[in-house]
């Protein structure tokens, strides 16, 4: 079992092999990132037997503002390059040898959850969604859920807000 | 304006009491949790508390047209075989009450008013525009119509065919500026005329008549008249137009016949508004009844719409001082119907709209990531 604290939640993943913050900025850190300068980075990097999930969380102040156009698509638009980054870190490092899942923790109303989701699955892309050309995939899932969501989903990660 | 209704053992309400915002209020509930009753019996109460010549043997036979009981009895209103009692209140301290047993047809109602006041208006889930034009004949008599639909239809439709030409509703600066939007909608307008009801492609555009002296040029100024300019010579059937754009076409008609503007101080019931139109309407919907209700008209509604929700937690603006409260039937375990009302969007408690959302979601995962993280 492992479990970490991240922007303001706790999480446990049960099943995991190893659990750490991605976007590590202390130089003392085994896991220092080293090029956030550079690359955008998922708050979380979990591994289990037989997958990675990236993991990036957000809590907004104001989340109905995400119903507007504008800010939706920028909230898109940063989730992706976060992924996108990282998954290319991550193959720098000879770490894709697993299947690659994406989780969003957005403390949004479910509709715009369900939206968001699709939209990753499309941006990533998620393989279903790959180039042509393609013979590897960067993404094999990519699920956006609010706290409620998870934890009736993901029984065996359970999220609480950190006191 | 309705301010309260109370239900006592009333069709599938065992007992219920609901505090309308004097706005717009929407009412969600899964299927058989009683939305159209609920509309129907405030609409009832209101139509008793606007007709002075409503007695109680009228208000009888005005519920049974409305429910549609089984044997058109009224007995079969009850609940549980109890005596039922519906009860309302309005502004003004106005109220009405009625009350009839499982045993006994006769209907006992009190009102503390005994003026005629702007009559309110039940717009239904089917839309009525197509069937108009056979309404108008009169040759099929209003028996028959009646066997095949509520009086709710019927009044609607007697609104619909009504023409109010003391209100010029083109430079009415209250909702005159929805009639163009809407008509650029849809692309152009129904037409009701001697021969009938039809469709005509165009749009408003301002008038080109010029004021003729400085007192009309400052009305002009004011309020800019708008004019129908149709870019076709032929009519469409009304028939022939799409399902959707003929229920938008109903408020397109009392916005144009006068009688949004005439009965402003009745309440507006709508049973959902979405059936059979296209999400993307729902914008141009929610602007006209935000627009109807800052110039004072009460809006009772029903939904299984997440748009239409979601269009009202986003369009309405506090500093024109609009107010939504939301209302969730929804059935205990006891199996009574309960309400529970917010007037914060997030916090509907319960949301069967939400629940569908979760459903799908949950679905999608399960096809997705199978047992991950479970």
């Amino acid at each position: 079992m492992k479990e970490i604290k991240c922007d303001g939640f706790n999480f446990t993943f049960s099943d995991a092999i190893d659990v750490f913050v991605f976007d590590e900025k202390k130089k003392s850190e085994p896991n220092y990132h080293g090029l956030s300068h550079a690359m955008k980075a998922v708050d979380l990097v979990v591994e289990l037997e037989d997958r990675y999930l990236f993991v990036e969380v957000k809590d907004f102040h104001e989340p109905e503002q995400y119903s507007d156009n504008e800010h939706f698509n920028h909230l898109r638009e940063v989730l992706k390059y976060k992924y996108r980054d990282t998954w290319m870190y991550r193959w720098a490092e000879g770490k894709t040898d697993k299947p690659v899942i994406y989780i969003c923790l957005l403390e949004l109303d479910k509709g715009l959850t369900a939206r968001m989701t699709k939209e990753m699955r499309r941006q990533l892309p998620l393989h279903s969604c790959k180039g042509p050309r393609w013979c590897n995939e960067i993404s094999s899932g990519c699920a956006v859920l609010n706290l409620e969501l998870w934890n009736k989903r993901f029984t065996a990660w359970p999220v609480s807000r950190a006191s | 304006m309705i301010v309260q209704l109370q239900l006592e053992n009333f069709t599938t309400f065992k007992h219920i009491e609901i505090d309308f915002s004097p706005k717009i209020n929407v009412i969600i509930g899964e299927n058989g949790t009683g939305k159209t009753h609920l509309l129907k019996a405030a609409y009832a109460l209101s139509m008793a508390n606007a007709k002075s010549e409503m007695s109680a043997r009228k208000f009888a036979t005005f519920l049974v047209q409305l429910f549609g009981p089984l044997g058109n009895r009224m007995n079969r209103l009850c609940h549980s075989e109890l005596q039922a009692s519906m009860a309302a209140k309005f502004d003004f301290g106005l109220s009405a009450k009625a009350s009839f047993g499982s045993t006994q047809s006769s209907v006992e109602l009190h009102k503390a008013s005994s003026d005629s006041t702007a009559s309110p208006l039940l717009i239904p889930a089917k839309e009525v525009m197509s069937t108009l034009s056979q309404i108008s004949q009169e040759d099929l008599g209003a028996e028959w119509f009646s066997r095949l639909f509520d009086i709710g239809y019927i009044d609607l439709c007697a609104v619909m065919l009504s023409n109010d030409d003391s209100v010029d509703y083109r430079s009415d600066p209250r909702l005159g500026t929805m009639i163009p939007k809407i008509t650029a909608k849809i692309g152009g307008r129904y037409e009701f005329t001697q021969k009938g009801i039809s469709f005509r492609r165009g749009q408003y555009v301002e008038s080109k008549q010029l004021p003729s002296n400085s007192q009309q040029a400052k009305m002009y100024s004011d309020s800019t008249k708008m004019e129908f300019k149709s870019n076709s010579t032929e009519s469409i059937s009304n028939g022939m137009t799409a399902e959707g754009f003929r229920k938008v076409g109903t408020i397109q008609r009392l916005l144009e016949n006068g009688y949004l503007i005439g009965s402003i101080d009745a309440p507006l019931f709508w049973d959902e508004p979405e059936a059979n139109m296209n999400p993307k309407l729902m914008q141009l919907l929610v602007e006209t009844l935000l627009e109807l209700s800052r110039n004072g008209k009460q809006i009772i509604l029903a939904t299984h719409d997440y748009f239409l929700l979601k269009w009202f937690d986003l369009l309405m603006e506090d500093e024109k001082e609009d107010h939504v409260r939301f209302h969730s039937l929804y059935r205990e375990e006891s199996g009574d119907i309960a309400i529970s009302s917010t007037d914060d969007y997030l916090t509907i408690e319960p949301n069967p709209i939400d629940e569908t959302f979760e459903a799908l979601i949950n679905s999608d995962l399960d096809r997705t990531m199978g047992d991950l993280g479970r």
